[in-house]
């Protein structure tokens, strides 16, 4: 009696099951392009509705910790500012001695404004407003408007494109440890964790140290931030090391992202 | 049945769209909730256990996830059903529902 319902749709269930996932992977790009399009005005609201309430509720519920934050933000400044004075300076000696050796200006790279609409379950990939119609092509590096690192875009549908992020497990980059110039590859390992592998074994990694992107080619410019060293690891003397990593990006807090274009 | 089921998919639909645009700015420590699969789950423990609904549930929703996914197509129709039906197993061998309901 348990096993009535197999006997009497089984074969029917079977049957749309092998179909569905026949055509799912044959027309699985004409199917996204189609729910991508037909979403992509619900989910910009949604995305908008859930940012607005979010920032009214934090206020309402957490007041204490809103001032508090305010108080910190404030301190933070003030250190920032006397930071600012001295980097000032160093860019105007900098500038003064790219002169002097004729190097010529870094290479800058146009940007283009695009929404986020949403985040993919599991958490190691977004969905921007942004897609083939747009210009969008994979590959293309996405930034927040710090320089944030944010990922780079895999796949394109008509009006959408999905954004890998450094967490994702196929995600895989040359990066460096900023202060210390130790080049090593960021890996993700999904479920938001990201590490920085590879790393020489004399290089002296600690907790906070900041690492940016060291890519060259093409449309991909280096000295993003991509996280901080929150762990580090050294399995013996000899072999490289690995250092865990806090992506400086987390999808809760962004709204607007740019793509970097050529 | 048909009607049902159309109406399932639908507020599978709108679930997914509600998980992944509006419930991600209220993440609970750190994680958004999955509300495709909880609707799913929450169909296997109530429908009937004649009814193939929770299982079309489970095929809709893993659809509807593979489609904005960025994992292979087949991957959440896998998982879901996997789990639809190991609620099926423990809810026919070890939960009893009052007569009165759920007919």
């Amino acid at each position: 009696m348990g096993h009535f319902f197999l006997k009497k749709y089984s074969a029917s269930i079977g049957v749309g099951l092998l179909l569905l996932l026949i055509g799912g992977n044959v027309f699985f790009g004409t199917i996204r392009d189609f729910l991508s399009q037909t979403s992509l005005p619900i989910q910009l609201f949604l995305w908008q509705s859930g940012a607005s309430v979010s920032r009214f509720s934090e206020g309402l519920l957490y007041p204490s910790a809103l001032s508090k934050e305010t108080q910190d933000l404030r301190n933070e400044q003030t250190l920032l500012l006397s930071e600012l004075l001295t980097l000032r300076d160093i860019k105007r000696e900098h500038e003064q001695l790219l002169e002097a050796i004729d190097l010529g200006m870094f290479e800058e790279f146009t940007l283009q404004n695009v929404k986020m609409v949403g985040v993919v379950p599991g958490g190691d990939a977004i969905i921007i407003g942004w897609g083939r119609e747009d210009g969008a092509r994979p590959d293309m590096v996405v930034v927040t408007s710090g320089n944030v690192f944010v990922g780079i875009i895999k796949e394109v549908f008509a009006q959408t494109s999905l954004v890998f992020l450094s967490s994702h497990q196929q995600f895989s980059l040359s990066a460096r440890v900023a202060e210390k110039n130790a080049i090593g590859v960021v890996q993700g390992r999904g479920r938001g964790q990201v590490s920085i592998e590879f790393l020489p074994p004399d290089a002296f990694i600690e907790v906070g140290d900041i690492v940016v992107t060291n890519e060259t080619k093409g449309a991909f410019p280096s000295n993003l931030l991509v996280g901080v060293v929150e762990e580090t690891e050294r399995v013996s003397v000899e072999s490289f090391q690995r250092s865990r990593i806090r992506s400086l990006f987390s999808p809760h807090w962004s709204e607007l992202l740019f793509i970097v274009m050529e | 049945m048909v009607k049902a089921s159309a109406i399932t998919i639908g507020l599978l639909y709108v679930a997914f769209l509600i998980q992944s645009s509006f419930f991600i700015h209220f993440p609970i420590f750190g994680v958004t909730p999955n509300l495709v699969l909880l609707g799913v789950l929450g169909i296997s423990v109530f429908v009937s256990e004649k009814s193939p609904l929770d299982i079309i549930a489970a095929i809709a929703g893993g659809t509807i996830l593979d489609i904005f996914s960025s994992s292979f197509f087949g991957y959440w129709i896998g998982i879901l059903l996997v789990l639809v039906l190991i609620m099926r197993f423990f809810i026919r061998k070890y939960v009893r529902f009052s007569p009165f309901i759920f007919s």
